[in-house]
């Protein structure tokens, strides 16, 4: 292709989309409204996902060591605990933490040290974090093999339970996700290549007259991509204006969870979007070519 | 010799039609060839397989000096830049005027547009569409529209022009006037070959004429209506 050839392909698909004035509206509305559903989607997985995140972090282990272990043996334990796989962080906490963390919770300092009578019954302990949820278990069980501890508690039953309950969520999230973004794909496709495929004419035509294939493809590719562009620029903005609106709403009926910020979702999804719409676009117009140029 | 059809077969199996059987012809060239026969006789077959939209079953075409059964993408596109063709139906692009659609052709192929200011001009001229240039296809003539078409076909000097039934659409006059304008370009040098079943102009041209029946070749001489 000669560098002054673009002189012709590139005002092309400007006046194509100019001149097929309805088509180009149908194949960006079908743009703007598979890209916005999946987008809405994308975030809504993205907060469910954070949200068990949030919850997920806050499991903790609490090792319980044996009465016998003397404080000199404390750092050694702890060096050896933090060897172990997916170990994230150990902390002591001696007796006396322990019991005034304890009657902080419980809310009357001075009534809880005055029920005890002086004595401090609780025994020292490790908190111990696992890098991640999923290993809390393992972690546990790795240290219950030890004889220096006493007592292992992670809130055995109920972790589990919601580990369980977090990952459908994801998972489901995420099938709900895939299928949508392959409802998206082949609708975009077909939009774009029903667009192509009104212009058959012209292509066999170009054809005859002994046009290369890049000389015909590159006009559709261009508007393939413009379209995406327009596309995904109008559903980017749709869902950033109503995403405030839906966590604003949301945060003032369920107080307890935090959503993530809109800063923090405006890159990936601006990347996401615009990078799926003029792929799509792109891909469309390519696909939708191929048959018309075998001519 | 411009063209040369040896043995040439073409089937469509799935249809189960043999469109053309042993055709051989020679053509030299600036020759004004006819191609007659009924609907279904094989003609268009025959234009499209000189033109490289399709392949024989069997058998040789060399067009210009080129094997057409061995061209790469893009030796057929280099082969038909050195062609013309001109359908019955125009295909002009409606929403370009006469200018754009002749202009196409030259942008297609990478022309200068210095040079299609210069030569797009001339050869509306040629063919009597002086004042036509910023028309759009809607306000011809039919018989103005296929001349746009003659424009568009000419105006890289190919060696040959396809025509297949370009008339079919016209009215006896305009016609007339096409085949003189054809005539003309063929004085100049280019070869045509042209499907046809129009008898009168046939006989009115006394050329030579190729007349096919049922997929066969079954005259070949010059002179008029041969059915």
């Amino acid at each position: 292709m000669k560098l002054s050839s673009w002189r012709y392909i590139l005002p092309e698909p400007f006046i194509s989309l100019k001149r097929n004035g309805w088509m180009s509206f149908a194949a960006v509305v079908t743009m703007v409204i598979s890209l916005f559903l999946c987008g809405i989607f994308w975030l809504l997985v993205m907060n469910i996902d954070n949200m068990a995140y949030d919850v997920e972090s806050d499991i903790e282990i609490m090792a319980y060591l044996d009465d016998t272990v003397t404080e000199d043996r404390f750092t050694g334990i702890a060096d050896l605990v933090k060897t172990f796989d997916h170990v994230e962080s150990v902390t002591l906490v001696s007796k006396e933490e322990g019991l005034a963390e304890m009657a902080q919770k419980l809310g009357d300092v001075d009534t809880v040290y005055a029920a005890l009578d002086g004595e401090n019954p609780l025994p020292n302990a490790f908190r111990i974090r696992a890098t991640e949820a999923q290993y809390v278990v393992d972690v546990a069980q790795h240290l219950s093999g030890m004889d220096q501890f006493e007592e292992i508690n992670y809130g055995q039953g109920t972790v589990e339970d919601l580990l369980n309950f977090t990952g459908i969520l994801r998972n489901a999230g995420f099938a709900i996700m895939a299928l949508l973004g392959v409802a998206a794909v082949v609708l975009i496709m077909m939009t774009i290549r029903l667009t192509v495929y009104s212009r058959r004419k012209e292509i066999e035509l170009m054809k005859y007259i002994g046009a290369t294939n890049w000389f015909i493809r590159w006009p559709f590719i261009l508007e393939g991509a413009i379209l995406g562009l327009i596309g995904a620029l109008i559903a980017f903005l749709c869902l950033v204006v109503s995403y405030d609106h839906i966590v604003a709403y949301a945060a003032s009926k369920i107080s307890f969870v935090s959503f993530l910020s809109l800063s923090t979702v405006l890159g990936p999804l601006a990347v996401g979007l615009l990078g799926a719409g003029i792929l799509l676009g792109i891909l469309g117009s390519v696909v939708g070519v191929i048959r018309f140029l075998k001519v | 010799m411009i063209i040369q059809m040896v043995n040439v077969c073409k089937e469509y199996p799935k249809q189960q039609v043999t469109a053309l059987k042993d055709i051989n012809i020679n053509v030299e060239k600036g020759e004004f060839v006819f191609l007659t026969g009924k609907s279904g006789a094989g003609k268009s077959t025959m234009i499209s397989l000189l033109f490289r939209e399709e392949l024989p079953t069997n058998g040789q075409i060399v067009v210009a000096g080129r094997s057409l059964s061995r061209l790469s993408n893009k030796e057929i596109t280099v082969f038909r830049r050195n062609v013309g063709m001109v359908f019955q139906d125009s295909r002009l692009m409606a929403d370009k005027t006469v200018f754009e659609n002749v202009a196409f052709a030259m942008k297609v192929i990478e022309r200068p547009w210095a040079q299609i200011c210069e030569e797009v001009p001339k050869v509306l001229e040629r063919v009597g569409l002086k004042n036509r240039e910023k028309h759009f296809p809607h306000q011809l003539s039919g018989g103005e529209q296929q001349r746009v078409a003659v424009a568009r076909a000419i105006i890289n000097k190919p060696l040959i022009v396809f025509a297949d039934e370009p008339t079919g659409d016209l009215d006896p006059d305009t016609s007339r006037e096409l085949m003189g304008l054809l005539q003309e370009i063929n004085a100049a040098g280019t070869t045509i070959i042209m499907a046809t079943h129009d008898k009168e102009i046939v006989n009115r041209m006394q050329r030579r004429v190729l007349v096919l029946q049922h997929g066969q070749l079954v005259d070949d001489q010059v002179g008029g209506w041969l059915l």
